[in-house]
């Protein structure tokens, strides 16, 4: 593991953020600012749910699931992050995993990595590669949650469907875990997806700026930042739900207060993170496992049954 | 002559109102039962009537359907054939305590009977009956079962907890107790109902209690789940105090569902119905 202070040229720049909060946009942006994000074949294609694509590395994907299989609990479950942490010590999947790293070094600049999972597996790789600059993404649950139920569900089925609670829950373990990681992680900057979509020039200049500092770049930031801009197109911005997260009753008063808290480090007010006041509801872990098995299931027979 | 009076038996499922019926069943010999599948027709109606089962506004919206003609009419039809015995009669089917709001607007007097469990045990018994064996095996179903539980529960003493006979019987006692909890019971209906049996009705009915056939006994476990709510134990609590007599008014405030409550109850209820067919 590489742990010198000073900044190899081939750091890597991590999105970390759950889904549908903005990340495959962040990760655009990141690209276009100049990381490598790798071979383009590797990286899925766009769809009508991410019109300009999703910036997922199929073998970084791969070998998440390999070692969160091998832990024998859901992410959801308290024990995953010091289960993932002995992963690391596995030889070969410390072996899979730097050699994924090589790969993306061999391009000799900066790169990126994005999947939403990864924001849960930070005990594992934190034991694997150099530190990365970290972008997080913050978007209000209440509309990322309307933007999740329209994927993957069959209509009779969305029609019934309501997924704030769940969906706040699933996002509450990710905000509190990737807060819990940047606590030993300076380099990181927290990006707000509504600012993002409203003041465009504003935020894309300040995420540009960051990076930059990160990577000791001192010429030609106005064209980077160009480039990044043009791929924000605010008609992108769909479901805003007409009811505020802070409104919303499924919410819980410890997931407001935390979204209050992540406004303010998107801010960049750095407010000491204690995450005893974000606790969560008794039964979260029931429901976020119940919700991933039985949708598992339906999804698994309904593939059994297409000819 | 003054109208016969209904015998509710409530409770949430795999509670043992199902063998409290069976007891009291046998005391009554007249009045008893009704058409099951029409019964289960109507519940049916009543609920999709007013949207979905786990909403908070349940209740109140029962209520209102009671005050319609057509939902009178209806339910006179299944109550009638019963209500005209001479003496009480039993209305045996459990989920009436999840619709007692509207039927407590169309009897007078009521008795009733109340029988609760430790939800825990209530609910392993409840998904080994009820639920396919793949299901059984993906699936975790404490906090579930214990929102359940805690609804069907509120909606239920509500309506009798203040009526002027009510019981409440506790499984466990009843399996531990057979003796005591029976000559409890038998006081209990030879006062609401006037008639009095003997000692004979009392080893009569023992016949019906297997002490061995008391499964999932884990009575511990509801205490220290970390997915039960600090209500959720209260609530459990001010049973097994009411299953000892203790004269305590019901105040629900105490025993408040969680807003985000309703939203896991029909999902779940959702995909298992997909997944197996039919409701829970």
């Amino acid at each position: 593991m590489s742990r010198d202070n000073s900044a190899p040229p081939c750091r890597p720049v991590w999105v970390l953020g759950i889904d549908r909060s903005g990340t495959s946009l962040v990760s655009d942006l990141i690209h276009r600012w100049g990381a490598y994000a790798g071979d383009a074949d590797s990286l899925g294609g766009a769809d009508v749910f991410n019109p300009q694509g999703y910036f997922e590395y199929s073998p970084m994907q791969a070998l998440l699931h390999e070692v969160a299989v091998g832990t024998d609990v859901t992410e959801w479950d308290p024990r995953f992050p010091a289960l993932l942490q002995k992963q690391a010590f596995n030889p070969e999947l410390r072996e899979k995993a730097l050699a994924l790293v090589a790969e993306m070094e061999k391009e000799g600049r900066p790169w990126l990595w994005k999947e939403p999972f990864i924001s849960l597996h930070m005990s594992f790789w934190e034991r694997i590669v150099s530190p990365p600059v970290c972008v997080m993404t913050v978007r209000n649950p209440h509309d990322s949650a309307s933007s999740f139920t329209r994927m993957g569900f069959r209509t009779e089925v969305r029609e019934r469907l309501r997924l704030t609670s769940y969906f706040s829950l699933r996002w509450q373990v990710f905000m509190l875990a990737i807060l819990d990681y940047l606590e030993r992680n300076d380099e990181h900057l927290v990006v707000c997806y509504e600012s993002l979509l409203r003041e465009p020039a504003a935020e894309v200049d300040r995420l540009c700026r960051f990076l930059d500092r990160c990577f000791d770049q001192t010429q030609g930031g106005a064209e980077r930042s160009a480039r990044m801009v043009a791929a924000i197109d605010p008609k992108l911005w769909r479901y805003k739900e007409p009811t505020s997260f802070f409104d919303v009753p499924e919410a819980t008063e410890a997931q407001k207060e935390l979204l209050r808290y992540l406004h303010r480090r998107a801010a960049d007010q750095r407010d000491p993170f204690d995450p005893a006041r974000y606790p969560y509801p008794p039964h979260y872990q029931e429901y976020l496992d119940n919700f991933d098995q039985l949708v598992g299931y339906l999804q698994e027979r309904s593939s059994k049954s297409q000819p | 002559m003054p109208p016969a009076r209904p015998l509710f038996i409530v409770g949430v499922e795999r509670s043992g109102a199902g063998l409290i019926a069976r007891l009291v069943g046998r005391s009554l010999p007249t009045g008893r039962g009704g058409d099951p599948a029409a019964y289960a027709a109507f519940s049916g109606d009543l609920i999709a009537a007013r949207g979905d089962r786990w909403s908070p506004g349940l209740p109140e919206r029962l209520a209102e359907l009671a005050a319609d003609p057509a939902w009178r009419d209806r339910a006179r039809e299944l109550i009638d054939p019963v209500a005209s015995a001479d003496g009480p009669w039993l209305w045996p089917y459990p989920e009436t305590g999840l619709l007692l709001p509207f039927w407590a607007q169309l009897v007078a007097d009521p008795i009733c009977i109340v029988a609760g469990r430790n939800p825990y045990d209530a609910s392993r018994s409840f998904l080994e009956n009820r639920f396919p064996e793949k299901l059984k095996r993906i699936i975790q179903f404490p906090a579930y079962f214990s929102f359940r539980w805690q609804f069907t529960t509120l909606v239920q003493l509500s309506s009798c907890a203040a009526w002027s006979d009510t019981l409440f019987v506790g499984y466990e006692l009843m399996m531990r107790s057979p003796v005591e909890q029976v000559r409890r019971l038998v006081r209990f209906l030879d006062s609401a109902t006037g008639v009095s049996h003997g000692d004979d009705a009392v080893w009569t009915l023992l016949e019906d209690i297997d002490p061995s056939s008391w499964h999932f006994r884990d009575e511990h476990a509801f205490f220290e789940l970390g997915s039960i709510t600090k209500e959720q134990k209260q609530l459990f609590r001010y049973l097994q105090r009411r299953a000892g007599d203790a004269a305590e008014p019901f105040a629900p405030e105490h025993f408040p569902m969680p807003p985000y409550a309703w939203e896991y109850l029909r999902n779940f209820d959702l995909f298992v119905e997909q997944a197996v067919g039919e409701s829970v």
